[in-house]
């Protein structure tokens, strides 16, 4: 089953693999990238990080949407995106979020403080109220013990 | 000389440093970098970068706290640099052996640190049990 799905522009890093891959049993994560799907070398050094009895693969949007039902079928799964725009793609296209976990949008110019750790410009922001339109839970997350907060209220 | 970068989440390798600089004084192309809460991994890039052209030498060894870690994702990304190294699980054996080795080439140096690292990590109960069995025999 899908169990997290999740906007990191970070996207597999420390917070993911010591804390919500253990607290939610993940056997899976597919990271929902196409810069990072056609980069080999962040693609090994990532592999090389996720601990054993973790799978993990990487695609562009289209390919996510061919395989992610039958990957939730046998797996107990997480999805990473790495941008906003992509998360608006695969449900415009055909895939189907119930909730999303926006964990982690790293500050950059043009980007204003949405929370601790969680940084929008005005496009994204746009995008995701678009998401949020599409009627998924957004929640705002860092860790699994931190308190979940509503996207929609916060904005 | 190889150059020394240790990278942590939040201020783990800054007060290594500092702690090492206690025992062995200030020492000459050794920085610390922390990643912030909110920090990109693109930025710790860049602040990585600039350490390695402010170091002006051939080699640089970075030792990050976390395999799989942001400042591990972000340096790995370095060795398409083959004068760079990256090292996972950063302690302070590792630093001070780090500091004794540097001159040996980058390959070498890292095969040392790696090993100082993971025979820094005794457990002491365990230890002592063996000692007094072997004193037993």
């Amino acid at each position: 089953m899908l169990k997290i799905a999740r906007l990191d522009d970070r996207l597999v890093h420390g917070q993911i693999i010591n804390n919500w891959c253990t607290s939610e049993d993940i056997t899976e994560i597919i990271v929902i990238n196409k810069e990072v799907a056609n980069n080999e070398m962040r693609k090994t050094i990532i592999e090389m990080s996720v601990p054993e009895g973790i799978n993990i693969l990487f695609c562009d949007v289209s390919d996510a949407i061919e395989i992610y039902e039958e990957e939730c079928k046998f797996e107990s799964l997480m999805m990473v995106f790495g941008n906003p725009l992509e998360i608006l793609e695969f449900i415009e296209n055909g895939g189907r979020l119930d909730s999303l976990n926006i964990g982690g949008m790293s500050f950059k110019k043009g980007r204003k403080k949405l929370s601790t750790a969680v940084y929008v410009n005005d496009e994204e922001l746009e995008i995701l109220k678009k998401v949020a339109s599409k009627n998924i839970n957004l929640e705002i997350r860092l860790l699994p013990t931190d308190r979940s907060k509503n996207f929609l209220k916060i904005i | 000389m190889v150059g020394i970068i240790a990278i942590s989440h939040g201020p783990f390798s800054k007060a290594l440093i500092k702690s090492v600089e206690m025992v062995y004084g200030k020492q000459d192309k050794v920085e610390a970098l922390s990643l912030e809460p909110g920090e990109s991994m693109e930025n710790l890039k860049n602040n990585i970068n600039e350490i390695i052209e402010e170091f002006k030498v051939n080699e640089v060894l970075i030792m990050v706290d976390l395999l799989g870690g942001t400042p591990y994702n972000a340096s790995s990304i370095e060795m398409e640099n083959s004068n760079i190294n990256v090292i996972t699980g950063l302690n302070m054996p590792m630093i001070l052996e780090a500091l004794l080795f540097r001159n040996e080439t980058l390959e070498k140096m890292s095969l040392i640190v790696t090993e100082a690292g993971k025979s820094g990590i005794v457990n002491v109960a365990e230890r002592l049990h063996n000692l007094n069995r072997f004193k037993d025999n």
